[in-house]
């Protein structure tokens, strides 16, 4: 009876631990839903605002600012990376810790030093065991990243920035495009590029309601002061949907894997209940034939 | 509303949509002074300043505590992007009070910090002007 015995051992294993995958790809589905609803509630207001820094733009003529202005005379370069505090959700870490490095390996090509800013245990236990200093580290927000929170952050990079002290600042997160696909992305915080700016790109008819038309407004006060309220406002929107995306994504990440992982035991303990079957079956007739063999014995 | 008379208006905020409504006259508060607006008002575009923004719905009326942000309107549509949009049932005279007290005994020894009590008086004064006007 040992290997039978083993076996239904080993299934019972498989089906407790599909009993937990299955209820952590429940909490992840919650958790989706929670942060998906923050990202997509954030939307209008994002929208907003990159629409109105372009019409403000628009009617600004030459625009100088210290957010626009580029610092190529700084010897380094900052990356803001995005990661999560914990594991089991598939290739996400992963892949973003492949394209901070590549991101890295670029910064490093033009002879610049890499500063690192981290987000979430995972990054920052894999700097620790490259044994690269990181320049500080952050401790990750919850499903529904709050707008105060982010929002010191990117106060922080734009006075870095504005000081000369960094000649690009990027940030590193998962972009969530549905929820079958989500990609590791960089993007460039700051300087803020001229086309994020400047109306007539896809964001600009995107926005629609005046984009594309000049529309005279009133302005209060004039366009240039205006815009130097706008401009560290959507440093601050663009880190924050970053941040919102970077939330969705992981739990989308983890649900994902759950579900396989729960899949996977669920087909593992169907085979081991096949093979439990098959040992109990030829246990028994072994014993049978013994008992014959006895029987044949005795005559 | 019968007569047709209205603008809409709809308050965003990072947390999401607050109000997106019909209304017949809206004030808010911009940052030199409140400004009042009827349907097909010019466009504009405005920085807000700290104090309370009033949308007259026919029948309903809404009010929030604002603290800076944009207004634009265009197209008979008021659009007010603020940080935080406060329902105006949530904001007391003695929670005003008290941080009226805690803003005036903020230090102020260099212009930043003065800028910052200033700012925190500002908005303890505006708070409890909303809350006595209710």
């Amino acid at each position: 009876m040992a290997k039978a015995r083993a076996i239904a051992g080993r299934r019972k294993a498989v089906n407790n631990i599909r009993k937990i995958t299955r209820t952590m790809q429940l909490i992840a589905t919650a958790r989706y839903q929670q942060s998906l609803g923050r990202a997509v509630g954030a939307r209008p207001y994002t929208d907003k605002i990159t629409e109105l820094v372009q019409q403000v733009s628009q009617a600004g003529g030459t625009i100088e600012h210290a957010l626009l202005k580029k610092n190529d005379s700084a010897d380094r370069e900052a990356m803001f990376l995005i990661t999560s505090n914990r594991g089991l959700c598939g290739g996400y870490n992963a892949s973003l810790i492949r394209s901070a490095m590549a991101l890295h390996r670029s910064v490093e090509s033009r002879s610049r030093q890499c500063d690192l800013f981290v987000v979430g245990k995972k990054g920052v236990n894999y700097f620790k065991f490259m044994r690269r200093p990181l320049k500080q580290s952050y401790p990750q927000l919850k499903d529904a990243p709050a707008f105060a929170a982010v929002a010191p952050i990117g106060d922080s990079f734009m006075a870095a920035y504005a000081a000369g002290e960094y000649a690009a600042i990027h940030v590193v997160y998962m972009k969530y495009i549905t929820a079958a696909r989500q990609t590791p992305e960089t993007i460039q915080l700051l300087p803020i590029s001229a086309e994020a700016v400047s109306a007539g790109g896809s964001s600009a008819e995107r926005a629609g309601g005046g984009g594309s038309r000049t529309v005279q407004y009133d302005f209060s006060p004039v366009p240039a002061e205006l815009l130097g309220e706008l401009l560290p406002l959507t440093v601050k929107v663009r880190l924050f949907q970053c941040f919102c995306d970077a939330a969705v994504s992981e739990n989308v990440g983890r649900m994902v894997a759950m579900k396989s992982a729960t899949d996977a035991a669920g087909d593992m303990s169907k085979s081991l209940s096949q093979q439990y079957n098959r040992a109990r079956q030829s246990q028994i007739t072994m014993e049978l034939l013994d008992i014959m063999g006895g029987v044949e014995a005795l005559k | 509303m019968a007569d047709g008379k209205t603008l809409h208006c709809s308050v965003l905020t990072p947390d999401g949509q607050v109000l997106d409504t019909d209304a017949t006259f809206v004030a808010i508060p911009a940052h030199d002074g409140e400004i009042g607006f009827l349907m097909n008002r010019a466009p504009l575009l405005c920085k807000l300043g700290v104090g309370e923004l009033r949308i007259d719905a026919g029948a309903a009326g809404h009010r929030f505590f604002i603290d800076g942000g944009f207004a634009q309107m265009l197209d008979n549509k008021l659009t007010v992007l603020t940080s935080s949009a406060e329902a105006a049932a949530n904001v007391t005279a003695s929670d005003a009070d008290a941080a009226l007290r805690d803003a005036l005994a903020m230090p102020g020894g260099n212009a930043d910090a003065i800028a910052a009590r200033d700012a925190a008086v500002a908005r303890a004064r505006a708070r409890s002007r909303m809350a006595a006007g209710r």
